[in-house]
């Protein structure tokens, strides 16, 4: 298993996005995607254009779109759901996502805390959090600068709550990429841990929880229970747990790299314990937990410590 | 070109986050269809207005404010946007989910652009469909021309 620098929401020309399905592909080939899915807003026209463009340059891309409606943005990824938007409302969409999910789709709750209307109607979401919880993912962190700000600590918040009910949730980013941005704002990008950066693997590997959001930080993060090694996203069995961590600096990330590394967290449902890190170098925690345990890196970007990484949960208890 | 619609439809606030269907006919022997749809007003210029709605909302959905006075500003001025889907005898066509307040779409069966599906010109019942993703306006006004030719 390798882990992918992947950007799971995107658009094109077909809805909002200022880009053209190849234009989007190659932009997304230079700076150094493994994987891409495109998910315009309630519209699949760009697909296939971007999936033989892709082809060409050897870049994946999974077919997907965003339910863009009144009450929340979720993206579908994979291809195969038959959902329409517009039959999508706040009494049916726990059954929209399970109907999505029967088809193969990943379904990821976008920027739910984001400022909606009068600025961005729609993305904002007011769905019943409880008809929410069997979404695959959760955008904790979303657009320009994704890990600043009061609806990035809000929405680190309400996925952990998520995680405390039981809810399996891999933590994802979105670029929400609409512009070519030649010249590059400060943004995020998803690892997934995946058999190959086939779209299969890429999808299956999300379903999984294998995942984490980062800028500009490359975590190799393992659970270690009596002497076996667990990837994130694993459910793990009782015992001393041990987190492992290494880091180093991503060389692909394009602006406001991170200078060193400071602390990572280990967040349980019981509460928080830390370490310093710095990169290159390898540090341990050792934990108990129930239900949940999340890792989060901390280091100095932009003159200031900063939250640089957050990776899905290893799990006890069971699934949902 | 033949003209199979030709109208106009008012929006109110009251149709904030609501579907208005437009049902059409498309008589038999059409292979292309041509959609010309703009909407009027596209802003609120009204920045006393906008400030206090952001403001408002902002609270409301936020929690508290996370934007100073001149990054609301830079907001301003605030929009009304529609979104447009089309539905064939044969099933959806697409939605055209984007800004502008003026646009124009083709559809045949080999081609479409704006976020519709190429799809066979089917004689029958069509049906247009205006979402009101947001409304900051008394009313928006929607004109509607739909033609379909050889
Ligand atoms: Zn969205
Ligand atoms: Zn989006």
């Amino acid at each position: 298993m390798k882990f992918y620098r992947c950007e799971l929401h995107t658009h094109t020309v077909s809805s909002d996005g200022k880009m053209t399905p190849e234009e989007l592909v190659d932009r997304a080939t230079e700076c150094g995607y493994s994987a891409i899915a495109l998910t315009d807003h309630n519209t699949v026209a760009g697909v296939k254009r971007a999936v033989d463009a892709g082809k060409k340059r050897g870049l994946t891309v999974i077919p997907g779109i965003e339910w863009t409606t009144f009450y929340g943005h979720l993206t579908v990824t994979g291809g195969g759901s038959d959902v329409l938007w517009r039959d999508i409302t706040p009494d049916n969409i726990d059954e929209k996502i399970a109907r999505a999910q029967s088809l193969g789709d990943v379904v990821t709750i976008a920027h739910p805390l984001r400022m909606g209307f009068p600025l961005c109607s729609g993305c904002h979401c007011v769905y019943d959090r409880a008809k929410l919880a069997g979404a695959d993912c959760y955008e904790i962190w979303s657009h320009y600068y994704p890990n600043e700000g009061v609806v990035a600590q809000k929405q680190l918040a309400e996925w952990l709550s998520f995680l405390d009910k039981g809810c399996r949730m891999a933590a994802v980013y979105g670029y929400d990429w609409h512009n070519r941005d030649d010249v590059p704002p400060s943004y995020a990008c998803t690892y997934v841990g995946a058999e190959s950066a086939d779209g299969k693997d890429v999808l299956a590997a999300i379903k999984k929880g294998a995942t984490y959001v980062s800028v500009g930080v490359e975590a190799d993060c393992a659970a270690i229970v009596n002497g076996r090694e667990y990837p994130i996203g694993s459910e793990l069995p009782a015992g001393e747990t041990r987190i492992r961590l290494t880091c180093t600096k991503s060389e692909d990330y394009r602006s406001d790299k991170p200078a060193e590394l400071t602390r990572f967290a280990v967040v349980t449902e019981r509460g928080r314990e830390e370490m310093p890190i710095r990169f290159g170098k390898t540090a341990e925690i050792i934990t108990t937990f129930d239900k949940y345990c999340v890792v989060e890196i901390y280091g100095e970007r932009k003159r200031e410590e900063q939250l640089l990484a957050v990776t899905s949960a290893f799990y006890r208890g069971g699934a949902r | 070109m033949q003209t199979v619609l030709d109208g106009i439809y008012v929006l109110t606030r009251k149709d904030m986050s609501t579907h208005r269907a437009i049902p059409f006919t498309v008589p038999a022997g059409a292979r292309r269809m041509r959609i010309s749809v703009s909407y009027d007003p596209k802003y609120n210029f009204d920045e006393e207005y906008g400030l206090a709605l952001i403001e408002k909302s902002m609270k409301e959905q936020i929690g508290e404010l996370i934007m100073t006075k001149g990054e609301m500003r830079a907001c301003l001025p605030i929009d009304n946007h529609l979104s447009f889907s089309l539905d064939s005898p044969l099933g959806a066509v697409g939605t055209a989910h984007r800004g502008n307040n003026s646009q124009e779409f083709e559809i045949s069966e080999t081609d479409a652009n704006g976020g519709f599906y190429p799809t066979p010109i089917t004689a029958g019942e069509w049906t247009f469909t205006v979402s009101v993703t947001c409304i900051v306006t008394d009313e928006i006004k929607v004109s509607l021309r739909i033609e379909v030719g050889e």
